[in-house]
Order: structure tokens, then sequence, then C-alpha cells
């Protein structure tokens, strides 16, 4: 097959020609999604244990009133 | 200092040497978008071809292309290594295309999975056929094709892929994507006759 004249990659080629800016806008897009979900992962990363804790010592504290009641 | 201002130029060096695996090992312990941006830099027009021949509007196909790199991004950590980065790449943006075309068109499926129990062998029948086809002409053949049959084309004949590797791609057994691929084949060359019988070719 390597032989052989291959048109499917011309028209690879020929698809590529076409893009405007080689990606370079779509390259900025991707990047910046990425520092969105970067952001927001981080956000989740710090707060989430706190916010658990904060949760779990209101449960506890909850819990003990009643065991004195 | 020196040392400090030359070390970008070392670590580009470095980075554009990688192989593709390398890179995302890389990218994947150290999160240095430099070697993220150098796969970009190898697949996206690739990815944008696919895209565009899959959607045939540029928009779309670009929109599509950002799409696929975000998921890249994404599930890198689920990149197990047993294939190529390359062709998991291509199984994302063929997986990818073929849902839109789903959800816009709502496309049902046009034809009935043909198995018939027969041994299939892919011995390049009608190969140069269709690697011989015009450009302009394979184009026009390829916006007919249905979405299974033309991602299947060009994972054979753009992506130089094997049948092993279609096999992980698509999910099917090495059987199944040998029968699917000679029907893709046989629809190719009857819509090529339908639309180009009469005509010689220039």
């Amino acid at each position: 097959m390597q032989n052989k004249e291959n048109n499917f990659k011309k028209l690879e080629q020929y698809y590529i020609a076409q893009r405007p800016d080689k990606g370079q806008e779509t390259k900025a897009n991707v990047m910046s999604q990425k520092a969105v979900f970067g952001f927001i992962s981080n956000v989740v990363d710090l707060f989430l244990p706190k916010v658990i804790s904060v949760i779990s010592n209101a449960l506890d504290a909850r819990s003990g009133q009643m065991h004195k009641k | 200092m020196i040392v400090n201002l030359l070390n970008p130029i070392i670590v580009n060096s470095e980075v554009k040497s990688c192989s593709d695996e390398e890179a995302l090992d890389q990218y994947i312990l150290t999160q240095n978008v430099n070697y993220f941006n150098l796969l970009y830099d190898r697949y996206s027009n690739k990815v944008f071809a696919k895209c565009i021949s899959m959607l045939k509007r540029p928009d779309m196909a670009e929109d599509a292309t950002q799409e696929i790199f975000v998921k890249v991004l994404l599930s890198v950590s689920k990149f197990s290594g047993r294939s190529k980065f390359s062709t998991w790449l291509y199984s994302i943006t063929y997986n990818y295309c073929i849902d839109q075309i789903r959800k816009e068109q709502k496309q049902i499926v046009q034809h009935i999975e043909d198995f018939r129990y027969v041994d299939v062998t892919d011995d390049g029948m009608y190969d140069a056929e269709i690697l011989e086809t015009n450009v302009m002409r394979l184009k026009s053949v390829l916006v007919e094709l249905h979405s299974d049959d033309m991602s299947i084309l060009l994972m054979k004949y753009q992506d130089d892929m094997s049948i092993k590797e279609i096999c992980d791609v698509i999910g099917k057994t090495e059987s199944a994507v040998k029968m699917k691929l000679l029907r893709a084949k046989e629809r190719f060359l009857k819509i090529y006759n339908s639309m180009y019988a009469d005509s010689v070719e220039v």
C-alpha cells in the first residue's frame, strides 16, 4: 500500500491548507479552558476538606447535644 | 542568572525531541504546558482535517478540534499506553465526530450489520481504485458516505491504522472490522460509480 498513490493523504493536506491560522486561536482557547479547570480543581482541593470538616464538626456537636438531653 | 535565561531554550529543545508518549508522560508528571503544546502542534491539523472531513463545516471542525483537545487534557491520566498516542487521539476524534453527527442529524443506522460469518481477509481488495481516486472526487464521495463508513476508510487509508488498531478504536472483533471495511469500500465504489460512471477522470 505504501508505494501506491494515496489521495486520502492529499485530501488531508488540502483540508489543512484551508485552516486559517493553523489553529493558534483554538490552542489559546484550549489553554484558557485548562486554566479554568485548574482553578476549579484547586478551589475544590483547598476548600472541600475544610467544608467537610466544618460539616462533620457541626454534626458531632449536634449529636453531643442530643446525648446531653 | 545566565542558566536561568537559557533554561527555557534547553527545555524547549528537549521538549521538541520527545516522542508523543514521552511528551504525554512528562506532561502528566510535570504539568509543563510545553509538552502539551508539542502534542497540539503535532496533531491539531490532522485532527482538524478529520473533523472537517466528517462534519463538513470549517467552523464546526474548529470547535470540534478544541473540544477534542480539552477532552484529551482532561483524560490524559486515562491513557494506558496500550496503543500509540495518535491511535488514542484519533479514536477520541472519530467517536466525537460520530456522536456530533448523530446528535445533529439524528442519523439512523442505514445499513444492517452484515457479518454472515464468512472469513473476510483484508487482502487490499479495491485499495488501488480507492486510493487513486482524484482528490476532489474523493472529497465529494466521502461527503455522501455514512459516518461509520467514512471513519473506517479514513482510519485505514489516511491514518494507516492496522486492523488491530481499528478494532481497538471501534471496539469490534477483527472479523467484524474486516467485514465493515469491505462493506465501506463497496459502498464507496457504488457511490463513486453513481456519481462519475459516465465522466472521464481529469
